[in-house]
């Protein structure tokens, strides 16, 4: 449980607290003056401070700051403009000045960061406590052998040889000692203390086996060229207990038989040395070892414990790195501070912002998400590719000004798509129901219409059956093309392919974009005669259509000339829509098929059209293409594979 | 001979009776489902066309409770939109099923003249 000292004077403002933290997993004591605060200071987590009394709670933050500088400091303050909330800042060096009145979600926030802070901080903190504390050992220990060596100078009772002996193995000693210590890693202490170990004849070479992690163990040793190598393994080995298991494991990772072993072992490591010795020079090895101990182990602990820390740093890089979706951590201003890999994929980073790099543009995306406060996830649209922006809030500091945000990119363009063609399906479904029903309603009047025509042309007086037989013809034309919208309208559910000439196609889409290309003349070349290719008719007069608009929206209000062509080339049947209009920018061909890629101004073109008739086209073993050397205009073409008939 | 004609499209009625008058038909027109039960009940004819889709009553429901002693030859006529009845069903009802939109009026009275 974390607990908090919060001085407030206002008994109001207390009661309120108390029920915004009541569920909160903190302790509060709410106090009326520093001076009530009774707890071992070392207990608290976070002191939190109002204004009241300024200097007098001034003196006490920056005492807190100096005796206690892991716990987290607030001041609340109702003035804003005060120079006490400076001097809190500089003086007692606050995690966050709070004004009132306050919003209770910030309050909330603020408070719970400021816990997980001093929870982060604290972890750290003993860690290199830890390490300090090894070093003061080390430091004792070798101020410890220095005075012996003094006594040791000074005691007459001992004869000389004996002395200098003695002398000898303790100078040693504080040599291995302070040589080991001062090793930066792992690998160095290593070849150190081989070095060190060289006077004894009959030693081979000492190897580590150490954990940086729960799973995982490292076996670090010197090979005989001298490299220090090391092996991961699985962590279960440092339960191991019999030296014959550690020599088995090392012969494996070694790849060599190994000989007898003198071993120090520890719940952080085992550091073993291979020898060669017998004896009494063995007995005297291992109280050598013995002796030591301590200054053995105590550098290698450190130095361990700082690897662990490496490690763990590691670890975390590689989860972000190998994240499959693009993740970055966005400073104030937009800069990118670091990112993963695949962030990097699509730009570097240097120094610039994340929409520099995200979408190569010079402002913020529009929707960007760090701009909203509410936290929704937005969506961005880069290099024809779509977006969700996840963005969370990092926290920043009272000083930096603005805050950190990771932000993760969700690639949603498949899924974008799906919904597109989704909606252009419903919408032509229901233009579909709409264009049935009016012609069905049609139907009805021209029927009538059409029989009274051919009624009248022949009872009615002669001079006028001429004119009927006009009225018959034109009712009969409007028939034949509520007929053809009606094909193309009622989805042929069952999905059947069949087999159709160009012709087919043609004479029963052409009518419906006589309205479309009123402006333009039409013109249609078929010499494919009766050959017929697989498809379902309905997809292929979307695309027929689709295309004949393009040509004559391109072509705009100038008279131009839409040319049909259709034509056998070898086991091909090609259909052609050439038009006069502007042609296919350079830079835009490549893109003319993607999804939402489109020149047309909002509100005229989705971008689906013809990523429609592509997927149209492909489904039913065609091709759709630009020709590029046509340069009167563009010119798209369609082929289909011939039925053999 | 007689024949009770029903459709609520004026143009179609007209142009259906008109054909038929002039192959010497008695016709009888009613421009909703219930004025053609009415009708239908209140004397003998020789054939009654119906149109499917009428408001009141529409054409299914006048041929169902058409007079038990009715001798009619029953011919629909609809242009279906694909919704209420299908084709198949009336098909089977009457004695002659006819699509709208015609083609051509005089094959429509060609075709009612061969079932009488």
């Amino acid at each position: 449980m974390n607990l908090i000292a919060w001085i407030e004077s206002d008994a109001n403002v207390v009661h309120s607290l108390r029920r915004l933290f009541k569920d909160k997993k903190l302790e509060i004591h709410f106090l009326n003056d520093v001076d009530e605060i009774q707890v071992e200071l070392t207990r608290y987590s976070m002191i939190v401070c109002d204004d009241r009394k300024l200097s007098k709670n001034l003196d006490y933050m920056e005492m807190i700051k100096n005796k206690f500088p892991h716990i987290v400091r607030v001041f609340t303050t109702a003035r804003p403009e005060s120079s006490g909330i400076r001097e809190m800042i500089n003086r007692g060096k606050v995690f966050r000045v709070i004004f009132k009145p306050w919003i209770e979600s910030d309050i909330q926030s603020t408070i719970i960061d400021g816990v997980e802070d001093f929870r982060r901080r604290t972890s750290r903190h003993q860690v290199i406590l830890e390490i300090g504390k090894l070093n003061q050992q080390l430091e004792n220990l070798n101020q410890e052998l220095n005075q012996k060596i003094l006594e040791r100078t000074n005691d007459l009772q001992i004869s000389r040889e004996e002395e200098k002996g003695r002398e000898k193995r303790v100078r040693h000693l504080l040599n291995l000692s302070q040589e080991l210590g001062q090793a930066p890693h792992i690998d160095s202490y290593l070849i150190q203390l081989r070095r060190q170990l060289k006077s004894w004849h009959g030693v081979v070479a000492p190897f580590l086996i150490f954990s940086t992690s729960k799973n995982w163990i490292e076996f670090v040793y010197i090979e005989t060229s001298g490299y220090i190598n090391s092996y991961r393994l699985k962590a279960s080995i440092l339960s191991v207990d019999g030296i014959e298991e550690i020599r088995k494991v090392a012969a494996e990772v070694m790849q060599r038989p190994i000989g007898p072993l003198v071993v120090k072992k520890d719940e952080a490591f085992i550091l073993a040395v291979e020898h060669s010795m017998s004896g009494n020079s063995l007995d005297e090895f291992n109280s050598f070892i013995k002796e030591n101990s301590y200054a053995l182990t105590v550098p290698l602990r450190k130095l361990i414990r700082a690897e662990e820390m490496r490690s763990s740093a590691r670890s975390w890089e590689k989860i972000f790195n190998t994240l499959d979706e693009p993740v970055a951590i966005v400073g104030p201003h937009y800069k990118v501070i670091r990112s993963n890999q695949r962030f990097l994929d699509i730009g570097e980073i240097n120094g610039k912002k994340c929409h520099e790099v995200f979408s190569d543009s010079r402002t913020p995306c529009l929707e960007c998400p760090l701009d909203s406060q509410d936290g929704v996830p937005s969506q961005v649209v880069s290099k024809n590719k779509v977006f969700r922006v996840h963005s969370f809030d990092i926290g920043g500091s009272v000083r930096g000004g603005g805050r950190s945000h990771v932000n993760f990119y969700q690639d949603i363009t498949d899924a974008q798509e799906l919904y597109g063609k989704l909606v252009q399906s419903e919408k032509m479904a229901a233009l579909g129901r709409l264009a049935g029903n009016v012609a069905h309603e049609l139907n009805n009047p021209l029927t009538g219409i059409r029989s009274m025509s051919q009624l009248l042309r022949k009872d009615g007086p002669e001079e006028f059956k001429n004119d009927f037989e006009e009225i018959d013809k034109a009712t009969s034309r409007c028939q034949g093309i509520i007929k053809h919208l009606l094909d193309f309208t009622i989805k042929d559910e069952s999905g059947e392919w069949v087999s159709v000439s160009w012709k087919f196609i043609l004479d029963r889409t052409l009518p419906l974009v006589k309205a479309a290309t009123r402006r333009h003349r039409l013109k249609t070349d078929d010499s494919s005669g009766e050959s017929k290719f697989c498809c379902e008719p309905q997809l292929i007069q979307q695309v027929v259509f689709n295309l004949i608009n393009n040509a004559s929206q391109a072509m705009g209000s100038e008279s131009g000339e839409i040319h049909i062509e259709v034509e056998v080339c070898d086991k091909m049947l090609t259909m052609r829509v050439s038009d006069t209009g502007p042609g296919v920018p350079v830079d835009a061909r490549k893109s003319i098929f993607e999804p939402y890629f489109t020149t047309k101004s909002e509100g005229i073109g989705t971008g689906l059209g013809l990523h429609l008739c592509r997927t149209i086209v492909e489904r039913f073993k065609g091709r759709i293409f630009l020709d590029e050397e046509y340069n009167h205009g563009a010119s798209f073409v369609i082929e289909f594979p011939k039925e053999v008939s | 001979m007689k024949v009770l004609i029903a459709d609520d499209d004026s143009i179609v009625r007209r142009s259906l009776a008109r054909a038929l008058s002039r192959q010497s038909f008695h016709v009888v027109e009613a421009c909703d489902g219930e004025e053609a039960l009415k009708f239908w009940k209140e004397s003998n004819f020789n054939a009654v066309i119906l149109d499917v889709l009428m408001p009141k009553l529409n054409g299914i429901e006048v041929f169902e409770n058409r007079p038990r002693s009715s001798q009619a030859k029953v011919v629909f006529i609809s242009a279906f939109s694909g919704d209420e009845v299908s084709e198949e069903t009336v098909g089977q009802m009457g004695d002659l099923f006819i699509k709208k939109p015609f083609e051509n009026i005089f094959n429509v009275i060609e075709q009612i003249e061969k079932i009488l």
